[in-house]
């Protein structure tokens, strides 16, 4: 009995299908992998200094967990470039004449502590680096250009803060963790 | 045969040879792990942070009594304050200068009351400062019975680079009678 078309169609798509093949889909399993690969470092969280331009001071100094609020001071021509942990962006001139230039700052971080203070509160627990404000001061930068940022820490508050070091290469990296040192205590 | 024929027979057989399924099949795995190798090593370095220390230092507040009505009856307490017997460094490009906050504001022009360590080949004599400040604390001590409150105030003029600063800053906090340090402006 002649085989009809569709016949003909259906066997010569079970023959191939029942052909052993030795293709493996290496385009899917490499992109899929990679993927996977990229996914898992993404995860952990993007390091908040990553690209950033303020190169800090290399020194020993006391292992500074990360607190709430950090910014990096670098100078970039004529102006100022303050960066902060959530990618704000502030320039200001290198020498201000007024304090209009650090009006958007300051109101950023007002805005900051408060939400800080807020949280803090609601959740009924509060840890000191909460307001802590550690400042990556870049080496070129002169105390000139860090003072009015001082001021700034004033106006919205802060207490605490300090300047980041890099610990890499130092020998001497004290092994007390900054945390919750209660300035109070310090000098019992 | 000529030599440019000899070379163009290897060059062919070589050709061959490499494509053969079991080269071509090892070049891919390989190609597909130095991809790996180097995707790797890329996202760990911008996603993997270094360690960071921090000089800490504070910014004075206003002592201001506040009134809790509630039940925890909660009062700050105040470990220290700044005084016009607190102790006072400024740094210039030339020396360190340092004595009471008196001496340098009401004072200002009794050259008696402030005292100077000048600077070695442009660099700041810190160890000495220190040293010599543990000495006047004791003096002090002994002949007017002004005990150190821990706090210093530093006012670094504005020319004075950061890692400078900051360094001077955690050099100061080597000393136990100089553990909290405030940064001061507007003097220079």
């Amino acid at each position: 009995m002649r085989e009809k078309l569709w016949q003909k169609a259906c066997n010569r798509v079970r023959d191939r299908l029942g052909a052993e093949s030795s293709w493996i889909p290496a385009h899917v399993l490499v992109s899929g992998i990679a993927s996977i690969v990229l996914l898992a470092f993404v995860m952990r969280g993007v390091d908040s200094r990553a690209g950033n331009p303020a190169v800090p001071l290399v020194f020993p100094a006391p292992l500074q967990e990360d607190t709430a609020i950090w910014i990096s001071v670098t100078p970039i021509g004529e102006e100022v470039v303050i960066t902060t942990n959530d990618r704000q962006v502030f320039r200001v001139p290198q020498q201000p004449t007024d304090d209009k230039a650090y009006q958007e700052f300051n109101a950023w971080l007002r805005g900051r502590t408060r939400s800080e203070a807020l949280s803090a509160g609601i959740a009924g627990n509060y840890r000191l680096k909460q307001t802590k404000v550690i400042i990556r001061a870049d080496q070129h930068l002169k105390y000139l250009h860090v003072r009015p940022l001082l001021y700034s820490l004033a106006a919205a508050g802060v207490t605490r803060y300090g300047f980041e070091t890099d610990l890499s290469g130092t020998q001497d990296i004290a092994a007390n963790v900054d945390t919750n040192s209660d300035p109070t205590k310090e000098n019992q | 045969m000529t030599v440019s024929t000899k070379l163009q027979s290897k060059i062919s057989r070589t050709k061959k040879r490499l494509f053969e399924d079991r080269w071509s099949q090892a070049a891919w795995i390989l190609a597909v792990l130095g991809l790996f190798v180097v995707l790797t090593g890329s996202m760990r370095a911008v996603m993997l942070s270094r360690s960071y220390g921090a000089v800490s230092a504070e910014l004075p507040v206003l002592r201001v009594p506040l009134e809790d009505p509630g039940r925890h009856r909660f009062s700050p307490k105040f470990a220290a304050a700044l005084k016009r017997t607190t102790a006072t460094v400024l740094l210039t490009a030339d020396a360190f200068y340092f004595g009471e906050m008196k001496a340098f504001s009401e004072d200002f022009g009794d050259p008696r009351s402030k005292f100077i360590i000048r600077h070695v080949d442009q660099e700041p004599q810190l160890q000495t400062l220190v040293s010599t400040m543990d000495r006047w604390f004791a003096e002090r001590l002994r002949e007017s019975q002004i005990r150190s409150d821990g706090v210093v105030v530093f006012a670094p003029s504005g020319e004075i680079p950061m890692p400078v600063v900051i360094q001077v800053m955690d050099g100061l906090r080597a000393s136990q009678s100089m553990q909290r340090v405030v940064l001061a402006a507007g003097l220079l």
